[in-house]
């Protein structure tokens, strides 16, 4: 293959995972938002730094810092609070407390929650933006095997049958 | 010759029913339309689905049902899990349909399995950052991603370079597959005089080893799909699929290689990291950590707790074997590092299928639930689980006792040439290994779903 063909595909991934590792990441952040906000005191815990990190990654430095300066000590009291009472709970204890916690949907369908954790984000339809740049680059690729198979007119086995 | 010729163990294909099917074209076209289909079905899912990762169907048959059973699959089956992959099936369909089966890249020959690594070592990190298991939508653009690093490998190269070289599911499979308890091996007698070599090159009847294998002299199941296509093409009849005791590859290896040592090693840190994460006393941990770097940046404390998780069976293994060779163990320090660090796997297998032992079994019901609800159908849901905590704690710590007692055997088989002296350390790294692993399931855990 010459060298263009190469340096243009090593463009195209470049452009393309970067485009969606950003989006990987920014899914990340809705989900903090949205979906990490289990029962679990470390879940919150973990949530708080996240959130500091994408913020992080995009804006000045001085505001998030103060926003996190109070978010965290916020955090860490709660995370504190809620990890005195998790660990005094013997496994057992645990386990009964999640089926406490969850006895309150026995009486809805799945639909309304239930399950380990309680979703508190809003419903998102699929991002049709992702999708098509996803479905573009492949057809992209799709594309290159059929002129490649149409140039060589067919003989493409090698050894392999 | 790596063919083998012993008549011991038993030969599945002796059974003329299960030679007939897998010679047949349903095999395994059967099982590879199907998981394609269910796959489809997933991703879709995942990518419009609801964002509610409890009441996603995707997320559920992904992380609580699939990722549970693989090491099972792989224990009982080998590498058959890579045979029906959907990502293995779609490679097929773009080669035969547009590939151009150029040969494979020298570069992903030679790195190939430490760019397995590499993708093993990012995505776990990357979930742990971005939350990419939680959230159904990132866990269909990962998919994604990886269909279409399928189909760029497929459109250029020839027979499954994708899998043999790229998938971190792969590596995962191959390091399993090597205590697997099923082996595709030719007959030695027969092999030696075939002038065909159809298994290798293919015929008529099927593509030729997608997997690159040429059962002549293929000494290890880690690369064999157990796709038939061997058994289909072979004109001689060589091909036997024998069961054999777990492990018993690892007792023999021939050439054991660094990056296939490494990845075991960083299988068992992953376990670590996946284990470590998930307990409920990982806020603590990550305060601690806070605590040491002066900041509450949740990236730059995770990455220090994911570096010393990574790092610590390296290093521990590492330490292993430079005091074996003190102790007299014959070989250089790297040699034993690469040597030992294979009989990590059973280890990482039982790691591996403890943790997500508690997620199939306190998640389980959700399976239900969310299959139901995909069919429409309201369901009345409450717990998830399907037995208590102390009794899957109790799975644990004897998934995690046989793992120990496979590893130490197979340091054990693997050493015995050496004194009980120079084998101590290993046994103390495998006693080690086992005791963090039980230490971390006897902690209380969270959930995914
Ligand atoms: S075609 Fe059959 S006999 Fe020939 S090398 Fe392959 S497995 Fe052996
Ligand atoms: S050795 Fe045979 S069964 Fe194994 S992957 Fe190759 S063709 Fe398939």
């Amino acid at each position: 293959m010459k060298h263009w063909k190469f340096a243009l595909i090593a463009a195209g991934w470049f452009l393309f995972f970067s485009y969606n590792t950003a989006v990987l990441a920014h899914e990340g952040e809705e989900q903090e938002a949205e979906t990490y906000l289990k029962d679990f005191s470390t879940n919150e815990h973990e949530h708080s730094d996240t959130e500091e990190q994408v913020t992080d990654s995009h804006d000045s430095h001085e505001i998030e810092d103060s926003t996190h300066d109070s978010e965290d000590s916020r955090e860490h009291d709660s995370h504190e609070t809620e990890a005195s009472t998790n660990h005094n709970h013997s496994n057992q204890e645990h386990s009964e407390s999640t089926i406490k916690e969850e006895s309150h949907d026995d009486s809805g369908s799945h639909d309304q929650g239930g399950g380990h954790g309680a979703f508190t984000g809003e419903e998102t339809g699929p991002n049709y933006i992702v999708l098509s740049s996803i479905a573009s680059v492949n057809a992209g690729f799709l594309l290159i095997g059929i002129w490649n198979r149409v140039r060589k007119g067919g003989n493409y086995h090698g050894g392999n049958k | 010759m790596a063919v083998t010729n012993k008549k011991s163990s038993f030969d599945l294909l002796s059974i003329p029913i299960i030679k007939k099917f897998i010679k047949s074209k349903w095999y395994p076209g059967i099982f590879q339309w199907t998981v394609l289909l269910v796959f489809s079905i997933i991703v879709f899912e995942l990518v419009a689905g609801t964002v509610n990762p409890h009441r996603n169907f995707g997320t559920t048959m992904t992380w609580v049902l699939w990722w549970p059973i693989i090491p099972i699959l792989f224990i009982a089956l080998g590498r058959f899990w890579c045979a029906i992959c959907p990502f293995g099936k779609l490679s097929d369909i773009i080669r035969k349909m547009v590939g151009s089966e150029r040969p494979m890249p020298k570069f992903l020959r030679k790195y190939g399995i430490w760019l397995i690594d590499l993708f093993f070592i990012a995505i776990t990190y990357s979930d742990h950052v971005w939350g990419i298991v939680e959230s159904p939508r990132g866990s269909g653009y990962l998919l994604l991603l990886l269909v279409t690093m399928v189909v760029a490998t497929s459109v250029f190269y020839e027979r499954r370079t994708f899998c043999k070289t790229l998938c971190f599911l792969g590596g995962l499979a191959g390091n399993y597959s090597r205590s697997g308890a099923l082996q595709l091996r030719g007959t030695a007698d027969i092999c030696r005089t075939c002038k065909t070599q159809s298994c290798f090159k293919g015929s008529e009847k099927a593509e030729g080893c997608p997997m690159f294998q040429f059962v002549r002299t293929m000494d290890s199941s880690a690369e064999c799909n157990i796709c038939g296509n061997c058994v289909k093409n072979c004109p001689n009849e060589s091909i036997k699929l024998n069961l054999r005791v777990p492990t018993k590859e690892l007792w023999s290896l021939k050439n054991p290689k660094l990056e296939h040592a490494s990845l075991a090693a960083v299988i068992m840190g992953i376990v670590f990291v996946q284990n470590i994460t998930m307990l409920e006393i990982w806020g603590q941990i990550l305060e601690t950590i806070s605590f040491v770097t002066g900041t509450s940046n949740y990236v730059v404390n995770f990455t220090i707790a994911f570096i010393i998780s990574m790092a610590l069976p390296i290093l521990l293994l590492l330490g292993a074997a430079k005091l074996a060779t003190i102790l007299g163990m014959p070989n250089t320090i790297k040699k034993n590092f690469i040597l030992f660090g294979y009989a990590f796997i059973p280890l990482d297998l039982a790691g591996h299928l403890g943790h997500n032992l508690f997620h199939i079994i306190t998640e389980g019901k959700a399976i239900w639930y969310n299959s139901l609800a995909f069919i429409g159908q309201e369901v009345t849901s409450g717990d998830l689980s399907l037995a208590t905590t102390p009794t899957v704690q109790m799975l644990q710590y004897i998934i995690i006792t046989i793992g120990f007692i496979g590893s130490s055997y197979t340091a054990y088989k693997m050493g015995k040439q050496a004194t009980f002296k120079a084998m101590l350390p290993y046994y103390g790294l495998m006693l080690v290994l086992g005791i963090i692993n039980i230490y971390l399931f006897s902690l209380p855990m969270s959930h995914r779903v």
